[in-house]
C-alpha cells in the first residue's frame, strides 16, 4: 500500500507510470548511469524485490536493468575472500563449485533459502539491497562477518553487513559484491526450522588456540542481532556456552510478535543444538 | 563510450523495440510499453489467460510460467526482460499434452483452479530436471506456490503420478 | 453403463482448468470499460472533515471521481445482510484503516491511481477501539451513535435476538432450552476462557467485479458466491425491481466464505452510472486484508457436570469480533452460539452470543460460520474437564456424544451420522504412538448444521433432441465441485454419460432463483431440486415415448438416451425427430426443494442436515522452543452418499489444513487497529511442506443423508475440529493448556515455563 496525502492507495506493477531503460553492460557504464540523472534510475537485478516496491508506491521513471553486467555476475575465491557478484542467484550461487568448496554448508543453507522458484531468480545482491527483515540472507551474512561492497560514483567503499542494512542507502550507490572473509572459517550452520518466529546462522573460526564464535539471530520483523563469543573448543558444556553467548542479548532485542525473553531462551536453545551438531560432525 | 550511448534512444519514451521472443514454440514479434509485467503481455495483450494474477507479489506462483525452462513469477517479471527467450506458459503446455494435464485433470489435484496453472509450470519445470523426484523434492519445489483450496495432498499425488507416467513414455 | 458416481467421472471443470481455459471474473472483460481504484482510510477510526477532489478529476484519463458527495440522491447507499450499517463509500467517518473514502475511474488503472494520489482529505482522528476487551470495556467510545437499520429474523423455540443490546454490540444472538435449575445439581461447574484468532479468506482470485449501469438497470459480472441475495441488496440499494438488476457469475477462484453479497459491486455500478461506461473493479490481493475476514472470538463457558462425567448443563457467553461492519456477522453469531453445545446430550442449555464492533477490517462469513469458533471452546473444554474428573477423554465424549437419532436440541432435526463410528474411526487410523516425552494425542468433533436455513433452491433439466443435458440453476462454482455434483446427480438420474452433462452459465435474469452457495448447501438443497427436476424430465421423456411406442410408461426405462422396454431398444433421438420433424424438440423440466418452516425448531427451520467432522491428531511438541509438530492427522466426514468421492477427499483436506493453519500459526495481526502482516510475504499460509508427514483423510458413507442418493453436504466439517484436537494433544504431550489461538510456539513456551513455577497456574 502506499500512504499519501489522503489515505491508502493499492499501488501495482499495473499503476506505475511510462519507464525508459537503460541496459548498461559494464559496471563502469551502470555507475554512469546512476550519477547522470537527477533521479538515479531503479536498479533492477532479478526483479522480485521490484514487484513488492511497487505495491508500496514505488514509481520510478528509469529502470537500471543490470541483466548484462558480467563483472556483477562472477564468483571468486583467492583464498582469503569469497567474492561473490551482486547479480549470482541463489540457485546459480549455492550449486557454484567455488562457494561449495570455500564454505559448504554456506552453500547449503543457501540452497534453502527462499523457495525453489525465487531461488533461480533472486540475486544476492538484490536480497541484501532491499533491506527486508523477512529476506535471509543477510542473516547468513551476518555470522559470517561478511562485507558488501558498494560502488558510489567511483569509490569503492565496504561496508560490514550489519551497517549496510542499518544505513539508508545513498540514492546512487550500487551494491557490487558480497565478501565473505575465509579466513580462519572452520564452520557454519544455518537452522531455520523455526522460521518465520526466528532463524539463527552461526559461524565458527579458529582463534588462536581456541574458537571465536559468531551468531546472527534473525525475526520475523528485525534486522539480524549479532553475539559473538570465543571458547576453547566445543568439547565442553555446551549448554553453558550457548547461554553464555546469549547473556549478551540486550533486554531490547525482539520484534512486535517475539519478546525478548523468547529470543534469549529459544534463541539459546538453538545455539545449543548448532553447536552439538558441530561438534558431532567433527569439530 | 559515452553514457547517452548506453540509454538507448528507442527505449526512451513510450515503447521499446520489438521483442523477439519464442512463446508456446511459436515466434512472436511485439512492441511493449517497457512498464508493462509479462503477467500483463501474456495475459490482457496476448489474451493467454491461462497465467492468473494472485497475490502480485512474487509470492503464490498463480502467475508462473517458463523462461528459457526456468519457472518464474510473471507478475514480477518486466515484459522487455523476454526479448530473445523461449516463453512456456499453460497453454503450451496443455497442447503439448503434457502428462501433468492429465494427472491433475484425472485426480481432481484442482478445486477452485486459481492456482493451478502455475502449479503445472512448477512441476513441469521440475520433471523437466528430475524425471522422477522424491516425494520430498516435489514437496520442497510445490512449497513454492500456494493453494488455498487442496490441502496439497493430492496435487503432490498427481505429481508423483504424472513422473511415473512420463516414465512410461 | 458405469454409475455417475465412478470414482473415475472427472469433473465438468478438470479440462479447462488444467489446461488455463477457465475463465474467472477476474479475466473478464466488457468492451469500452473503465478502470476503477479505491483511497482507504490510513485511521482506524476519524472523522472526515473534508475531501478535496479538484485535482484528481483533473488527471488525463480520469472519468469520474466518488465520494460520499457524489452519491446520487435517491439510492439507499447502506448494505448488510441483518444490519444496514455499511455506505458504499465512506459517509462523515471512516470506521477501519482500509475503509473506502474516495473511488476513481479512469481509462486505466495507472490513471486511476494518479487521480486517487491528488486526492486531499483532512482526517480528524477519533479514539478507536480495536479489540473485543476494548470495545466492551466501560467508557469505551460508542461507534455506532446512531442505530443503522436493521431487522431481526424470526426465530423459533428458545431462540431470541435483540438488535443493540448494549454499547457496541450490534446484535446478540440468545438461546435457552431446559431447566435451569440443572446447574444446582452438578457436581461440578467449571468456567473457562478461550480465545479464538482471526484469519484471511486469502482466495486467490481477488474481489472483482465489473458493472454496467444506469438509473434504470444494472448489470454485473462478478465474482461471488450468491447471485440472487446480491441482486436483492442491488436492487434495494438502487431502488430499482429486482428484474432490472442482472448478475452474471463465472467460475469463481476460491471465496470460503468471504464473497457473498456487496464488495466491488456498488462502488463500480455508483462509477458506471457516473460515467455511462462499464466499469470493472478489481481489488488488489492486499486489499482483501482490508475487505473481510474471519471473526476472532471470545468465548466464555460454563459447564456442569456429574463426577462421573456426564454433562449437565452449559452456560456460553460468547462474544465475536464482528470489524467495522456487520455484515453477515449477526448470522454468525446466531450460528455460533447455536452450535456451542458441540454434539453432546445437555439438560440444560443458555447461551449468549453477539456481535462486537470494532474499528478493524470488517469480519464476515468464513468457512465453519461461527462452528470453528465453537468447536475450538467445546472440544477443548470437554478434554479440560475429562483430565479434572479423572476420565480419559475418549470414556468422557463416549459417555455424553448424541447417538444417532438424537435431537440436537428440541424441535431441531435429529442427528443424522453415528458420532461413535467417526470418533473410533479416526482414533483407530490414528493408531498407538510411541510414547516418547513430549508426544501425544488428541482428538475433537466438530458439529455444525448444515445446508442453511429455509433456503429455496430452483433447478432445470433440459434435453436435446439428441439427449444433451443442460441443467440451468444458480449453484457457483467456487472450487467445491458442487457444479460438476450436480451434473453427476442429473446423469445418474438420467442413465446417461455425466459428460453429456453441462450446467448454463449464472444470469440471475436466466437461471432458476436460489439463495446461495454457502452453509455447504449446494450438493444437498440443489441437489434435491436438481433431482426432482430431472426426475421429472425422465418422466416427461418417457411418456412421450411411450405414446410413440403406444405403450405404457411403467414399461420403459431410460438408459442413455434410448428407451428400453424388456429386449427392446429404441432411439429417443429418432421418436423425437419422427414426432417433431425439422429441427427436433428439446424436452424441459423444474425442481424446488426448500427445507419447511417449524416454530418448534429454535432457527425456524430444522437443519437439513448435519456436517460432522472428526480428527484425531499425533503432535510432538519440542519443549526448547514450543513448537508444535503434528506428526499425523487423521480427518474424516460423513458425505452419506459421495457423489464424486475426490471431490469429497479435496474438501476434507483443503478444509483440514485451514484448520492446522488457524491452530498453529495464521493469524491477521493487529496493532491498535493497524494491520502488521497483511502481506502476501508476511502473512503466512499453508504451503505444501506443512502438509503433516502422515495426513489421512477417510471418506465415509453412513448413507443416511437427505440428499440425493442419501448425500450429506461436506465442505467445511474437516475445518471445524482441527485447533480443539491439537490443543488437546499438546495437552496430552507435555501436560499444558493452551486456550488462546494460535498454539504458537511462543505460547507453548510460556505455558512450559510457567508450569515450572510453582506459584503460578497452568493455563496459558
Amino acid at each position: 500500500m502506499k500512504r499519501t496525502d489522503g489515505g491508502l492507495i493499492s499501488t501495482s506493477f499495473r499503476t506505475i507510470g511510462d519507464v525508459a531503460v537503460i541496459r548498461p553492460r559494464s559496471l563502469d557504464d551502470a555507475v554512469a548511469a546512476l550519477m547522470q540523472h537527477q533521479v538515479p534510475p531503479a536498479i533492477l537485478a532479478g526483479g522480485t524485490d521490484m514487484v513488492a516496491r511497487f505495491n508500496e508506491g514505488f514509481n520510478p521513471r528509469r529502470v537500471l536493468a543490470l541483466a548484462d553486467v558480467g563483472e556483477l555476475s562472477a564468483i571468486e575465491d583467492d583464498g582469503e575472500v569469497l567474492r561473490i557478484g551482486a547479480l549470482v542467484t541463489h540457485a546459480r550461487g549455492s550449486q557454484s563449485d567455488t562457494v561449495r568448496r570455500a564454505v559448504p554448508s554456506f552453500a547449503s543453507a543457501w540452497a534453502r533459502i527462499a523457495n525453489v522458484r525465487v531461488r533461480f531468480t533472486a540475486t544476492i545482491g538484490g536480497n541484501v539491497m532491499a533491506r527486508r527483515t523477512r529476506y535471509e540472507m543477510p542473516v547468513l551474512l551476518a555470522a559470517l562477518g561478511a562485507q558488501i561492497r558498494v560502488r558510489d560514483g567511483n569509490a569503492s567503499r565496504l561496508w560490514n553487513v550489519q551497517s549496510y542494512l542499518q544505513r539508508e542507502g545513498a540514492p546512487r550507490e550500487l551494491l557490487t559484491h558480497v565478501e565473505i572473509p575465509l579466513a580462519d572459517l572452520c564452520a557454519f550452520d544455518y537452522e531455520r526450522g523455526m522460521r518465520p518466529i526466528i532463524t539463527q546462522a552461526l559461524a565458527v573460526r579458529r582463534s588462536g588456540k581456541g574458537l571465536q564464535l559468531r551468531v546472527a539471530l534473525g525475526t520475523e520483523a528485525m534486522a539480524p542481532y549479532v553475539l559473538e563469543g570465543t571458547c576453547d573448543d566445543l568439547t565442553g558444556d555446551i549448554e553453558a556456552l550457548a547461554a553464555r553467548l546469549f547473556e549478551g542479548l540486550p533486554s531490547g532485542v525482539c520484534d512486535h510478535l517475539t519478546s525478548n525473553a523468547y529470543l534469549r531462551d529459544v534463541g539459546r536453545t538453538l545455539l545449543g543444538r548448532q553447536l552439538t551438531r558441530l561438534a558431532r560432525g567433527g569439530l | 563510450m559515452a553514457v547517452s550511448d548506453l540509454i538507448d534512444d528507442r527505449l526512451d519514451g513510450d515503447e521499446t523495440p520489438a521483442l523477439r521472443f519464442v512463446l508456446n514454440g511459436v515466434e512472436h514479434t511485439e512492441t511493449v510499453p517497457a512498464r508493462m509485467s509479462l503477467w500483463e503481455l501474456l495475459h490482457d495483450r496476448l489474451t493467454l489467460q491461462g497465467t492468473k494474477l494472485a497475490c502480485s507479489r512474487g509470492v503464490c506462483g498463480s502467475c508462473s510460467v517458463l523462461i528459457d525452462g526456468v519457472p518464474q513469477a510473471s507478475c514480477s517479471t518486466f515484459a522487455f526482460s523476454i526479448d530473445g527467450r523461449h516463453v512456456d506458459t499453460i497453454e503450451g503446455i496443455a497442447a503439448a499434452a503434457h502428462p501433468l494435464c492429465e494427472a491433475f485433470a484425472a485426480r481432481s489435484a484442482f478445486q477452485c483452479g486459481y492456482c493451478t496453472s502455475g502449479m503445472i509450470v512448477i512441476a513441469k519445470a521440475l520433471l523437466d530436471r528430475e524425471p522422477h523426484p522424491t516425494r520430498q523434492t516435489v514437496i520442497e519445489w510445490l512449497s513454492s506456490n500456494v493453494c488455498r483450496c487442496t490441502g496439497y495432498a493430492m496435487i503432490i499425488e498427481a505429481v508423483l503420478a504424472a513422473a511415473e507416467r512420463g516414465a512410461d513414455g | 453403463m458405469a454409475s455417475a458416481f465412478d470414482e473415475r467421472v472427472r469433473r465438468r471443470d478438470a479440462e479447462a482448468k488444467t489446461t488455463g481455459g477457465a475463465t474467472y471474473g477476474a479475466d473478464l472483460a466488457v468492451a469500452g470499460m473503465l478502470h476503477a481504484k479505491v483511497l482507504r482510510s490510513p485511521h482506524p477510526h476519524a472523522a472526515i472533515v473534508s475531501i478535496d477532489t479538484a485535482a484528481a478529476a483533473a488527471v488525463p484519463g480520469v472519468r469520474a471521481v466518488l465520494t460520499a458527495a457524489d452519491l446520487p440522491s435517491g439510492i439507499t447507499p447502506y448494505y448488510g445482510y441483518i444490519i444496514k450499517d455499511q455506505p458504499i463509500v465512506a459517509i462523515d467517518t471512516v470506521r477501519f484503516a482500509g475503509d473506502v473514502v474516495a473511488a476513481v475511474a479512469a481509462d486505466s488503472e495507472a490513471a486511476a491511481a494518479e487521480a486517487l494520489e491528488r486526492i486531499h482529505v483532512v482526517y480528524r482522528v477519533l479514539p478507536a477501539v480495536t479489540t473485543i476487551d476494548a470495545a466492551l470495556a466501560d467508557g469505551a467510545p460508542e461507534l455506532f451513535p446512531e442505530a443503522p437499520p436493521g431487522a431481526v429474523p424470526r426465530y423459533g423455540a428458545g431462540a431470541r435476538g435483540a438488535l443493540r443490546p448494549r454499547s457496541n454490540v450490534s446484535y446478540e444472538f440468545a438461546y435457552q432450552t431446559g431447566d435451569p435449575a440443572a446447574f444446582d445439581r452438578c457436581d461440578h461447574v467449571f468456567e473457562d476462557e478461550f480465545r479464538f484468532s482471526r484469519m484471511q479468506h486469502f482466495h486467490l482470485e481477488p474481489y472483482v467485479g465489473i458493472a454496467s449501469a444506469t438509473r434504470k438497470q444494472i448489470e454485473v459480472w462478478t465474482s461471488t458466491q450468491n447471485p440472487f441475495p446480491l441482486r436483492r441488496e442491488l436492487a434495494r440499494m438502487f431502488r430499482l425491481p429486482e428484474n432490472r438488476v442482472r448478475v452474471n457469475v463465472p467460475l469463481v477462484g476460491g471465496s470460503f466464505g468471504a464473497k457473498s453479497n456487496c464488495k466491488t459491486e456498488p462502488v463500480a455500478i455508483v462509477l458506471s452510472q457516473m460515467t455511462g461506461r462499464p466499469v470493472r473493479w478489481c481489488m488488489t490481493f492486499e486489499e482483501s486484508f482490508f475487505t473481510n475476514s474471519q471473526h476472532a472470538a471470545l468465548l466464555r463457558l460454563r459447564t456442569g457436570v456429574m463426577r462421573d462425567g456426564r454433562l449437565v448443563a452449559r452456560q456460553s457467553e460468547i462474544f465475536l469480533d464482528a470489524g467495522a461492519y456487520s455484515g453477515a456477522s449477526p448470522l454468525v453469531a446466531e450460528k455460533c452460539g447455536y452450535r456451542i453445545p458441540g454434539p453432546y446430550r445437555y439438560d440444560f442449555i443458555d447461551t449468549r452470543c453477539s456481535c462486537v464492533m470494532t474499528n478493524t477490517t470488517p469480519a464476515g462469513a468464513f468457512r465453519g460460520f461461527g462452528g470453528a469458533q465453537a468447536t475450538w471452546a467445546s472440544e477443548s473444554q470437554i478434554d479440560m474437564i475429562a483430565r479434572r474428573l479423572g476420565i480419559t477423554p475418549y470414556a468422557m465424549r463416549a459417555l455424553n456424544l448424541l447417538h444417532f437419532g438424537d435431537p440436537f436440541v428440541p424441535g431441531e432435526t435429529a442427528i443424522d451420522s453415528d458420532l461413535h463410528v467417526g470418533l473410533d474411526l479416526v482414533i483407530d487410523e490414528l493408531g498407538a504412538i510411541e510414547r516418547t516425552p513430549n508426544r501425544g494425542v488428541g482428538f475433537a468433533i466438530g458439529l455444525k448444521d448444515g445446508g442453511g436455513i429455509n433456503k429455496a433452491a430452483q433447478a432445470r433439466v433440459k434435453i436435446t433432441t439428441g439427449g444433451e443435458v443442460t441443467i440451468d440453476c444458480a449453484t457457483v462454482e467456487a472450487g467445491q465441485g458442487a457444479r460438476s455434483s450436480l451434473c453427476q446427480i442429473a446423469a445418474e438420474v438420467l442413465s446417461t454419460p455425466v459428460d453429456r452433462v453441462i450446467i448454463s452459465p449464472i444470469d440471475t435474469d436466466q437461471s432458476p432463483y436460489d439463495h446461495g452457495t454457502n452453509a455447504s448447501s449446494a450438493t444437498v438443497v440443489m441437489g434435491r431440486a436438481v433431482l426432482a427436476a430431472a426426475e421429472r424430465v425422465r418422466d416427461e421423456v418417457l411418456r412421450f415415448t411411450a405414446t410413440a411406442l403406444s405403450c405404457d410408461p411403467s414399461e420403459l426405462r431410460l438408459e442413455n438416451w434410448h428407451a428400453v422396454r424388456g429386449e427392446e431398444s429404441h432411439s429417443i433421438a429418432e421418436l423425437v425427430l419422427r414426432e417433431f420433424g425439422n429441427i427436433g424438440f428439446q424436452f424441459a423440466a423444474d425442481g424446488f426443494q426448500k427445507a419447511p418452516l417449524d416454530e418448534r425448531a429454535p432457527l425456524d427451520s430444522p437443519c437439513v442436515f448435519w456436517e460432522i467432522g472428526w480428527a484425531a491428531v499425533a503432535v510432538a511438541v519440542d519443549p526448547g522452543t514450543g513448537k508444535v509438530t503434528i506428526e499425523k492427522l487423521v480427518v474424516s466426514g460423513d458425505a452419506g452418499k459421495a457423489i464424486n468421492p475426490l471431490v469429497c477427499r479435496g474438501q476434507d483436506e483443503g478444509a483440514a489444513m485451514m484448520g492446522v493453519a488457524q491452530a498453529l500459526f495464521e493469524q491477521m495481526v493487529f496493532d491498535d487497529g493497524i494491520l502488521m502482516n497483511g502481506d502476501p510475504l508476511v502473512y503466512r499460509v499453508p504451503l505444501a511442506e506443512d502438509v503433516p508427514v502422515s495426513f489421512v483423510s477417510i471418506l465415509q458413507e453412513q448413507g443416511r443423508g437427505p440428499g440425493p442418493f442419501g448425500a450429506k453436504g461436506f465442505a467445511e466439517g474437516g475445518l471445524l475440529p482441527i485447533a480443539a484436537a491439537v490443543a488437546n494433544a499438546v495437552d496430552d504431550a507435555v501436560g499444558v493448556r493452551i486456550t488462546e489461538l494460535p498454539i504458537s510456539p511462543q505460547r507453548v513456551h510460556r505455558a512450559l515455563f510457567l508450569q515450572k513455577s510453582p506459584t503460578v497456574g497452568v493455563t496459558a
